[in-house]
């Protein structure tokens, strides 16, 4: 972290607000250049503060001034104006479970202090999608965790077999993905050491497609119920394995519960 | 007699006191030290009366099993009235805004307070809510209308949509309190999603 005191002014994607005494709070940010930081929000509770207490909401961009100072844990927030609010995304239940799910999962694979403004990109591109659903929203956010992985260093493969150099046909074969080196490999071709994961055809054809970044071809896609519990719990045992930080933390439990969301009350008479 | 006294100068009861303060939100060493010397320089009686409030808000304060505020009687006074409205629920996140709501006068419903509000990043699920008691007092009473009177902020909003949507089918009506300017303020100082709230829910003069 840059070690001169003076504000400085960018764009921070808002993770957390916790309530702080008697009229302030803390706000997890997540900004273009300081990555992962906190700041006091001094009396932002109180109607008549400076700080415009919506910008500071989780899931929004807000455009900060904070006082940065190296050794201090929670900086200070002088300024903080709106850019985008994400409403359309804050106002349905599933969508906004999606977003927190992503906000988690950049919150644990960084630690405060570490920025990475690829990073801040991508959970960007992934809100913005999921708020658009031009695409199903459980593929907006395995785009944004096979993004995560290679900004990370530990991008998977679906491409290129390590051990033959060939791509294996994902369909009607045993597909393999190797935990250490995040590749697709040829059932023959199989690695005698080391942890592999058995991946359907259909999954595999998933990894391909987001690697590819095709947005026609993810528009008309709608994964099997099937697939949707394989590659979650692929690509969150891989995440578990390279990143042992990063794991089902609440967002992404509610979220699994919400998707399977019965309203408790029918009818009332 | 042999001094008690510690390495920083204070008698272990002091350091005591201090430490059972400190424990508090909000209060900081700091604040608990001068809070333990204030009482310490008190008459006697004072200290007397701190005890017996502090044992007698655990002994006679409890939740309402109706409306799971906090009152000295079960269930409490507004529950038990019977010129309130109990066909209009209105919902809040914690028993100070039934204070703040009751201050204005101007809801002759009752309450049903949460005990929080849902926030997935910070592991709150509707479960640890008292969402089911609502649920309940919906299911087994004559029930109009519910109010969602949860905070502006991103939880607040996110549990009011949960809540809306847990009684779709329900015939029930669910409302929520309308957001905008604060009395007395700018409107340039103001930030956009207020305004643009303030906007959405405009209302007819007069």
């Amino acid at each position: 972290m840059d070690k001169s005191v003076g504000p400085q002014k960018e764009a921070a994607l808002v993770i957390k607000s916790l309530r702080y005494g008697e009229s302030s709070r803390i706000i997890t940010f997540f900004g273009e250049q300081h990555g992962k930081f906190a700041a006091m929000a001094k009396g932002i509770r109180r109607g008549k503060s400076s700080l415009s207490a919506g910008a500071v909401e989780p899931l929004s961009l807000a455009e900060t001034v904070v006082y940065f100072k190296a050794g201090r844990s929670v900086q200070i927030l002088a300024q903080a104006a709106l850019i985008e609010s994400f409403a359309d995304l804050k106002n349905d239940l599933i969508l906004n479970g999606y977003a927190a799910a992503a906000l988690e999962l950049l919150s644990q694979a960084f630690t405060e202090g570490e920025n990475n403004p690829a990073a801040f990109k991508s959970t960007l591109n992934c809100l913005y999608s999921i708020q658009s659903q031009t695409e199903e929203p459980r593929l907006s956010l395995w785009r944004f965790q096979t993004e995560l992985l290679e900004i990370t260093g530990f991008a998977l493969d679906p491409f290129t077999c390590p051990a033959c150099g060939k791509s294996p046909a994902a369909v009607g074969r045993r597909n393999l993905l190797s935990l250490d080196t995040g590749a697709i490999c040829c059932e023959i071709c199989r690695p005698d050491n080391g942890e592999t994961l058995v991946l359907s055809g259909e999954a595999v054809n998933i990894l391909r497609l987001l690697a590819r970044n095709n947005r026609e071809i993810a528009r008309r896609l709608k994964p099997s119920p099937a697939v949707k519990i394989e590659l979650t719990s692929i690509l969150h045992r891989f995440f578990k394995y390279h990143h042992p930080a990063v794991g089902a933390g609440p967002a992404l439990q509610m979220l699994e519960k919400m998707e399977g969301f019965k309203p408790p009350i029918v009818d009332a008479n | 007699m042999e001094s008690k006294l510690t390495m920083s100068g204070l008698p272990p009861a002091v350091l005591e006191l201090v430490d059972k303060l400190a424990g508090f939100p909000s209060v900081g060493r700091k604040s608990a030290l001068r809070m333990a010397l204030h009482i310490l320089r008190s008459p006697r009686e004072i200290a007397q009366e701190l005890s017996a409030a502090l044992l007698a808000v655990k002994d006679r304060v409890a939740y309402c099993h109706t409306c799971w505020t906090l009152a000295e009687s079960d269930p409490c006074p507004i529950c038990a009235d019977p010129r309130r409205d109990h066909s209009f629920i209105c919902v809040v996140e914690e028993p100070g805004d039934v204070i703040a709501l009751e201050k204005t006068n101007i809801w002759k419903g009752v309450y049903h307070v949460l005990g929080g509000a849902i926030s997935p990043l910070d592991g709150v699920s509707p479960d640890q809510l008292r969402l089911d008691a609502l649920a309940g007092r919906i299911r087994n009473g004559a029930v109009r209308e519910v109010l969602v009177a949860t905070n502006p902020t991103a939880e607040g909003e996110t549990t009011a949509l949960y809540i809306a949507r847990m009684l779709e089918g329900a015939n029930v009506a669910v409302t929520r309190i309308a957001r905008g300017v604060p009395v007395g303020s700018d409107l340039e100082l103001v930030d956009d999603s207020t305004l643009a709230q303030a906007l959405k829910g405009r209302s007819a003069i007069g």
